[in-house]
């Protein structure tokens, strides 16, 4: 695995801050929203002690049951027509309760001057009283049982036709007083519209509704009673109940607080649920952030729903207020729809421990993420986020630019020997004080000394022959005079030898500086134009003819060939490859030479049959001293005919390389030519 | 009377050597081994000819400055270099001495006595009044083989005895291609391919002095060398 992935595991670890930090955010987010809860709860259950004297006529109208009234905030026109209540009769008491199909809606308002009553009743075919005045026939009718502090009476209503109808009183005590009301067809069945002056003094209220079928055999009745007594008066409850000024004067600055009687009707209500308290808007990039921190990084699990509006609502649904009511406190958590506002509904019953008949509902509007309010939290948070970030890059530069520094080091060191083992320029030497640095300079210091040793051992030959002239020539100048004494036959014979020897050595020496030379030649010598195929054609004329021994194939193009270069090297280097090639064909055996067009310069090919390139030289051919013959020549060999090939093609910017052939038959040389500075 | 030739050169083996082996021929040797002593021995009389080691002991340059004393006082003593290394040769040569040849010392003796007498005959043309017409005219070339003298358009052209018989053996037979054996043996010298490449680069250069439209001389690949006609 490379540095840089093992360094980016590593790093992996890091993570761990911030997801320690992420913990701890979500336990302080917990812990904040606890103590809103017991703060508000606290809130809630002082308000619900100071309403205790409530309890009494709660309990009763809880046990016994009864009717909400609720208060007429614009002006209620007996019409027969609900427009004007606001919401609606369908939000008021169904009869019988529980039921999804209501027979009996009942809603019931005042004002200053009267209640008012919405009956809607579901009948399916109306039949109305047509019967003459003065009597009655079966018909769908409603009875109405007003009691008041005299006793309770009871009223029928009934009408021949829709429109204007008077409750018409049955037996009973109390006084006379004028019940007069709006009867409406509906789509279901009839409603009812019926005013009830504040005179009358009622204290409680029933209604039962009968429905009668065509002819009178049966009726049904349903009120807001019991089976046996049907129009059984309920007592009244809603905000006539409590003071509404009570309430405003406990409730806390922030919030709305709902005081709430069984079943959840609203007896009064006080505060608003907004302005929320919220931060500053412009730090942390504001809503956006916060919307988004809030729903990944804390528990999102509350549920969403509408916010209660405080002019419509008459009933408190949640389970917090179920939970109130049952006796015990009770906490809710609600999202906003704009999701970046919760509210929380804190319930205390008015008498604890006891299931009870009303409690207190305190709601408070906040910040989603309550962290958000603590300033000082959240800029320590900004500030430790942003200390960590600024650790955790300048940890990745400075790791990134270590591992970039070693990888070029790798790559310097791999690019100071190319492929033939040579040491390629001068390497890269970092300047930088650190181990890093030692490392660079004392590999740029160990290849510096190899590169020079290994310039001595190359120059060895040269100096060697060089050193070895003077005592070749006195050597040489010896036997010469030698040969102008007289000498004995044996000793002419030794003479012989001797000459024959140093005239061998001499031949050595020759070739030995003849690579030398030719470096010089070729760093001195100019390039000219000339004909590239004319110049190998013309000396293969040459070679054809003084060996006959074996088989030329020429494969030259007879166009010519523009090439820049030096001739005279060229020539030297076909010299010696023909030469290589000639010693290792055998006698008879073909020898094929060809140029061809290569790339953006020419290729010279010289094939000979004879025995494969030797496997453990293949690096080697073409370097100097190397030497593939066998013992018994008897020229000498220092293996740097090929050295010399290698000389000429790298100063005509090319390449040479030695293959066997596919079928095994021999030996090519490809020797790729671009030609000097300027154009081939 | 014998000439008399001095020979500078601080190996004692080969100076000793040499000095036997041309007295075969003749000649009146005498050996330095030095140049001062050379010079010292100069000054009581300049001998007819001078072969100088290049490489004179502790002086590198020694050879050279010899070479220069010995021009400076006279324009047609013959000398001859010698040395060991044949890469030497261009050097030399690019030093323009002034020197009459420039040899290696592998040379065989037949051939340095060639030579050798080579210019000790022209000594005799140039101090002959009337000299002999033995002119060859090829062209602008004009060669003049007793006194050794060679001319391209009038101009004289400075060459060494070797560069001069190679010349002489090119332009004598205009067109006809010699190749390298026989250039090797008209200018008595052994040598491998590269150095009569050598050797005619360094005869066009001279001839290129005087005239940068030289071309008379044309190699011949895979043959050889002749004098365009």
């Amino acid at each position: 695995m490379s540095l840089r992935k093992k360094l980016l595991l590593i790093s992996l670890i890091v993570l761990v801050l911030p997801w320690s930090a992420w913990q701890y955010l979500r336990e302080m987010e917990r812990f904040l929203r606890h103590s809103e809860e017991r703060a508000a709860l606290a809130t809630a259950q002082s308000i619900a002690r100071s309403f205790a004297d409530l309890s009494p006529r709660l309990r009763e109208a809880a046990e016994r049951g009864a009717l909400y009234v609720r208060r007429a905030h614009s002006p209620v026109y007996v019409d027969g027509y609900d427009d004007e209540w606001s919401p609606g009769v369908d939000q008021g008491q169904s009869f019988p309760s529980g039921s999804d199909r209501p027979v009996l809606r009942v809603a019931l308002a005042e004002d200053d001057s009267a209640l008012y009553a919405f009956i809607r009743v579901r009948d399916a075919r109306i039949v109305y009283d047509k019967a003459p005045p003065g009597q009655t026939q079966p018909s769908d009718h409603l009875r109405l049982a007003v009691k008041t502090a005299d006793g309770t009476r009871q009223y029928r209503l009934a009408t021949a036709a829709p429109g204007w109808v008077e409750a018409a009183p049955l037996l009973g005590a109390g006084p006379h007083a004028r019940i007069r009301g709006d009867w409406q067809e509906t789509a279901g069945g009839y409603q009812v519209e019926l005013r009830i002056p504040k005179e009358v003094g009622a204290t409680a209220l029933g209604f039962a509704a009968t429905d009668v079928s065509e002819g009178g055999s049966e009726n049904r009745t349903t009120g807001t009673g019991s089976a046996d007594e049907p129009a059984r008066p309920l007592p009244l409850i809603g905000p006539r109940d409590v003071s509404a000024r009570r309430l405003a004067e406990l409730a806390p600055d922030n919030g709305r607080v709902w005081l709430v009687g069984p079943g959840g009707w609203v007896l009064a209500h006080a505060g608003g649920l907004y302005p929320a308290r919220s931060g500053e808007e412009g730090w942390f990039l504001g809503r956006w952030f916060r919307t988004l921190v809030y729903r990944h990084l804390l528990d999102a699990s509350l549920s969403s729903g509408p916010v209660r509006d405080a002019d419509d609502t008459l009933r408190l649904t949640g389970s917090e207020v179920t939970g109130a009511l049952a006796g015990h406190t009770a906490t809710r958590w609600q999202t906003a729809p704009d999701e970046a506002t919760v509210i929380l509904s804190a319930a205390a019953p008015i008498t604890p421990g006891t299931p009870s008949d009303g409690a207190v509902v305190v709601e408070e509007a906040s910040d989603a993420l309550l962290l958000r309010t603590n300033q000082a939290m959240m800029r320590l948070l900004g500030q430790t986020t942003l200390a960590f970030g600024v650790a955790l890059a300048a940890l990745f530069v400075f790791a990134s630019v270590l591992s970039t520094r070693i990888r070029r080091l790798r790559d310097a060191a791999e690019a100071a020997v190319t492929e033939e083992g040579e040491l390629a320029g001068a390497f890269p030497q970092s300047t930088a004080a650190d181990e890093l640095g030692d490392l660079s300079r004392s590999f740029a210091q160990t290849l510096g000394a190899l590169r020079d040793y290994t310039e001595y051992l190359k120059s060895l030959a040269s100096k060697l022959s060089h050193e070895l002239r003077t005592p070749l020539a006195v050597v040489g100048s010896s036997l010469e005079n030698l040969q102008q004494e007289p000498l004995s036959e044996n000793a002419r014979k030794y003479l012989d030898r001797a000459r024959s020897g140093t005239s061998r050595l001499s031949r050595i020496l020759q070739a030995m500086s003849e690579a030398r030379r030719l470096e010089q030649t070729l760093r001195t010598e100019e390039s000219e134009r000339f004909d590239l195929a004319g110049l190998i054609r013309a000396c293969m004329a040459g070679y054809r003819d003084i060996d006959p021994a074996h088989d030329y194939t020429v494969d030259i193009p007879e166009s010519e060939r523009p090439f820049v270069g030096v001739p005279d090297v060229i020539a030297q280097m076909l010299d010696k490859l023909v030469d290589n090639a000639r010693d290792f064909t055998p006698a008879g055996g073909w020898i094929r030479v060809a140029v061809v067009d290569a790339g953006d310069g020419a290729e010279l090919r010289v094939a000979n049959q004879g025995p494969a390139l030797p496997t453990r030289m293949q690096g080697r051919l073409f370097d100097s001293m190397v030497s593939l013959r066998n013992a018994q020549d008897e020229t000498p060999h220092l293996g740097l005919g090929l050295y010399i090939v290698r000389l000429v093609a790298e100063l005509h910017r090319g390449s040479v390389q030695a293959e066997d052939l596919p079928d095994g038959e021999g030996v090519l040389f490809r020797v790729f030519l671009r030609g000097t500075e300027g154009e081939s | 009377m014998a000439r008399k030739i001095a020979i500078v050169e601080d190996e004692e083996a080969i100076r000793e050597n040499y000095v036997d082996a041309l007295g075969r021929y003749g000649y009146e040797l005498s050996g330095y081994a030095s140049r001062p002593e050379a010079l010292k021995a100069f000054e009581r009389g300049l001998p007819d000819l001078v072969i100088i080691d290049v490489g004179l002991g502790d002086e590198p340059e020694g050879g050279f400055e010899l070479c220069r004393d010995l021009r400076s006082r006279s324009e047609t003593l013959p000398l001859i270099f010698l040395t060991a290394r044949d890469s030497d040769l261009d050097t030399i040569s690019g030093l323009r001495l002034g020197a009459d040849d420039y040899l290696t010392k592998d040379i065989s003796l037949p051939h340095l006595q060639a030579r050798i007498a080579t210019l000790f005959r022209r000594l005799e043309a140039l101090r002959e009044k009337a000299p002999k017409d033995t002119r060859l005219e090829r062209g602008h070339l004009q060669i003049q083989p007793e006194q050794m003298h060679v001319t391209w358009r009038g101009h004289s052209v400075p060459l060494t005895v070797t560069e001069f018989w190679m010349v002489h053996a090119l332009a004598r037979y205009p067109g006809h291609v010699k190749n390298r054996d026989q250039l090797m043996d008209e200018a008595k010298v052994v040598v491998d391919g590269p150095t009569i490449t050598s050797h005619i680069k360094r005869i066009r250069k001279k001839f290129q002095a005087l005239d940068s439209e030289f071309d008379r001389i044309e190699t011949v690949y895979g043959m050889g060398y002749r004098w365009k006609p």
